[in-house]
């Protein structure tokens, strides 16, 4: 075969195999999903091949239109589904055995991502998800889909059901949302990992909602600067730091009772202080 | 449901009693030498008529619950003929109307009404109260011919309060919610079958299907009584919260069944639920004595029940009302942390069942880390924890600094509260285990995640009284390595509670694990209760109400 054989054969066998792929890439990235995903072709075993593409939303896309593809009835199932019941509280509630059925996890992340559902059903959905094992990996995949704070949020705290948090609490901790990176602070306490460094680092957030996490998790973890790092937020700008530092440093030092700067919380002008202080300082 | 018909409210036909006994039709008499230390009046709020409507709305005057007063002839002597008899509701009196042959003379609109009367005739009225509660004084005032007052003599208008009855009074009916599809684990038909078995004909299931799949009756509907020398009304407060059970609260009005909401409908939150709103039984507080308890219902900082609820709560007055700290909670009710119950051999003649993480974590502790359990091994958040194992549990550090923190900043001091505003002692507690989770998605503000029971929360209980018997239904918490309600002595939860429960009650756990405990709730959650009120506050609760407000 000469370079022009090869040339030749690259050309006319390039389209062909490229084609799928680009085709499950632009279902992916569909402002229709759905309608995208109707007008796909792609044969079982293309998108098979695909679950081991290196694009997470290539991935996705081609695990959950097999599934499809090979669970139909359920697919429509899921697709029709309605959380007809509510928490206690009010959320939606689905309670529908069919979104834990085998082959269902794609496409009730499928349904998450593309749905077009409203944030609490969207919850939902994702709450669903730990009924499969592999719900950790295609939470991973998925995570830069995940485009409402709370989703993240979420994820992260269902990480206490699963043994490898910890890549998914890592890109927490770097979130862009204060929401996501308090929960991860909040989640380290569950999620086995070094997790102490990140913590001293959080304590100095912008945000007062992640600074309040990670020194809660300090008081908990502790570990060598834990005391001085709390100690330090015990003059916070944010009310709800100060408070979360007067639990901590009195779990981190048996002595914080006798700081002068915890002491004189006694007459911080915000009650939720105050009272922390004086629920705490209370004999047993 | 029973058709309004059938509905168990105890009959009393105050227009027979005024036929058979006509001494009582007369009513008592108010004069200028002598009145009535005060007029206590049914209110009018339920339907004798039997038009769909309160009796107050629709009455013309001549419902049941209207009580008649008599101005007797001899009143009218010595007024002469340019001099007017005058009688009087003073300004901003709501809620009071004054009947004179089937016209209403004095109302809230009209506080004046210059008495059409006939010398040598007894002059009668009927007074009529649209709510429970209502604080009025009725003036009968002699002016001279310049408007001068010549006498004057004022009556105490009451309408008997609202009681709401705590776990300790006799259950009369109870509603259990049924809840079947017929192909799912989603369903608490152990938990039906339990009451049934129990309850045999004192029980209605109600219908998820009918009521949009709302479970939570005991959130809609709270029942209470009002109740006076002339008889009852039992009285349906009918939340805000209007999920699909609202048709059920109303569905109950009808003779001697008021129903009434209060607060602004569309401005609910999960406080306006009556799981929110409970009943302690009689509690002595610094030296006052509350013998039909106090109301204790949950808030957070600014956020709690209604405003209309809370204030007409506190104008009932005999149960004076205390609000607990349940921020901290992803539901935010009191009933998932406390329950009172009978126990002759205390001091009070009743506990308080509290949950205890502390007592939780010690039992989980004590077990083989490997022991299965299954109900929280799925990993969904509609069927279970995520936890296969007890090592599963108790290995989670995140988990025991939440729990640590609930009794820290949470329940020990809620106890103490306790003590100050009810009057209790340390050993008046029963310790209930029952450990906590954070709800996964339940942020309750900026950043704070809401905790509910993890181990169903047996505290969350129900405590039925018949006929001399204690039934107590919790829920079956499922720490031991089984899947269905068996083996229920090899569960180290449910030792405990044996161990330390009064004696003298039956315990019943039942499974109400994939529609109540997952949702977020209990077997309190799904039931509600007409229990049989006290009578006689007029008497024993009268220094709680000597003052008019």
């Amino acid at each position: 075969m000469n370079r022009w054989t090869l040339w030749l054969g690259l050309a006319v066998s390039l389209p062909a195999l490229a084609a799928p792929r680009d085709e499950v890439a632009s279902v992916a990235s569909s402002s229709d999903y759905v309608v995208a995903r109707e007008a796909s072709s792609v044969s079982i075993d293309t998108l098979r091949s695909l679950l081991q593409d290196g694009s997470a939303s290539v991935r996705l896309t081609a695990r959950a239109m097999l599934a499809r593809s090979e669970h139909p009835e359920l697919a429509a199932q899921i697709d029709a589904a309605q959380p007809r019941l509510s928490t206690r509280d009010g959320r939606p509630r689905f309670a529908l055995e069919a979104l834990s059925r085998p082959g269902a996890g794609p496409l009730v992340l499928e349904r998450l991502l593309h749905g077009g559902d409203p944030l609490q059903v969207r919850l939902a959905l994702l709450g669903n998800l730990p009924a499969h094992e592999a719900w950790g990996t295609w939470v991973a995949e998925a995570w830069p889909f995940l485009d409402e704070p709370e989703l993240r949020a979420t994820s992260l705290q269902l990480l206490a059901r699963t043994s490898d948090g910890g890549p998914l609490l890592e890109r927490g901790l770097g979130d862009t949302a204060p929401l996501v990176r308090a929960m991860a602070a909040r989640m380290s306490l569950s999620v086995t990992g070094p997790w102490q460094p990140a913590l001293l680092g959080a304590v100095t957030d912008d945000s007062a909602m992640v600074r309040a996490s990670a020194v809660r998790s300090l008081g908990f973890l502790g570990g060598e600067g834990a005391a001085d790092a709390v100690r330090a937020r015990l003059s916070d700008a944010s009310a709800e730091v100060r408070q979360e530092a007067v639990s901590a440093a009195l779990r981190l030092d048996p002595d914080a009772g006798s700081w002068p700067e915890l002491l004189d919380l006694r007459a911080d002008p915000d009650p939720g202080v105050r009272s922390r202080v004086r629920v705490q300082l209370a004999p047993p | 449901m029973p058709s309004p018909a059938e509905k168990p409210m105890i009959p009393m036909r105050r227009g027979t009693m005024c036929l058979l006994l006509l001494a009582a039709c007369a009513g008592p008499e108010l004069s200028f030498e002598d009145a009535p230390e005060r007029l206590i009046l049914l209110p009018d709020a339920d339907d004798d008529l039997g038009n769909g409507k309160a009796d107050w709305r629709k009455s013309g005057g001549d419902g049941e619950d209207i009580a008649s007063l008599v101005v007797p002839a001899e009143s009218f002597r010595g007024i002469g003929r340019s001099e007017t008899l005058i009688l009087a509701l003073p300004e901003g009196t709501r809620g009071i109307r004054v009947w004179h042959e089937g016209e209403e003379v004095l109302s809230g609109s009209e506080t004046s009404w210059e008495v059409a009367w006939t010398r040598g005739e007894d002059l009668e009225l009927g007074v009529q109260a649209r709510d429970p509660g209502i604080e009025a004084a009725l003036v009968l005032r002699h002016e001279s011919a310049s408007g001068e007052v010549v006498r004057e003599i004022s009556l105490r208008v009451s309408s008997a309060p609202l009681v709401l009855a705590h776990h300790l009074r006799p259950a009369e009916h109870v509603w259990v919610m049924d809840v079947e599809d017929g192909v799912s684990a989603y369903n608490n038909q152990h938990m039906v079958s339990v009451y049934a078995e129990v309850l045999g004909d004192d029980v209605t299931f109600v219908d998820q299907f009918q009521h949009q799949f709302d479970v939570w009756v005991q959130d809609e509907l709270q029942i209470g009584s009002v109740v006076s020398e002339q008889g009852r009304i039992d009285y349906v407060l009918d939340s805000i919260r209007d999920g699909g059970l609202d048709p059920l609260p109303k569905s109950l009005l009808g003779p001697d069944v008021a129903v009434e909401t209060w607060g602004t409908q569309g401005e609910q939150s999960t406080y306006d639920s009556f799981g929110n709103l409970e009943v302690s039984p009689p509690v002595t507080v610094d030296g006052v004595e509350y013998p039909y308890g106090r109301i204790y219902l949950g808030n957070r900082d600014r956020f709690g029940p209604h405003s209309g609820l809370i204030s007409f709560l506190q104008e009932q007055r005999i149960q004076a009302p205390i609000e607990l700290d349940t921020s901290w909670l992803c539901v935010g009710h009191v009933d998932e942390y406390m329950s009172f119950l009978p126990d002759p051999t205390a001091p009070k003649g009743y506990r308080v069942a509290l949950a205890d993480p502390v007592l939780g974590l010690e039992l989980l502790d004590s077990m083989d880390p490997a022991t299965a359990l299954p109900r929280y091994a799925r990993g969904n958040t509609d069927e279970g924890h995520g936890r296969p194992t007890v090592g599963s549990i108790v290995s989670d550090a995140g988990f025991r600094a939440t729990n640590g923190e609930v009794v820290e900043l949470h329940l020990d001091p809620l106890r103490a509260q306790l003590k100050a505003e009810l009057g209790l002692t340390d050993e008046d507690f029963i310790s209930v285990p029952l450990v906590f989770e954070e709800v996964p998605g339940c942020f309750i503000e900026s950043g704070v995640v809401g905790v509910a029971a993890m181990t169903p929360g047996m505290v969350n209980l129900v405590v039925l009284e018949r006929d001399g018997v204690t039934d107590v239904f919790l829920a079956d918490p499922f720490v031991r390595d089984e899947d269905t309600p068996v083996n229920q002595d090899a569960d180290p939860f449910i030792a405990a509670v044996r161990e330390r429960m009064p004696q003298h009650l039956q315990l019943h756990f039942v499974d109400n694990w994939f529609v109540y405990h997952m949702g977020l709730g209990e077997v309190h959650c799904g039931t509600n209760e007409l229990r049989t009120p006290q009578s006689g506050w007029w008497q024993d609760a009268a220094h709680l109400i000597s003052e008019t407000p």
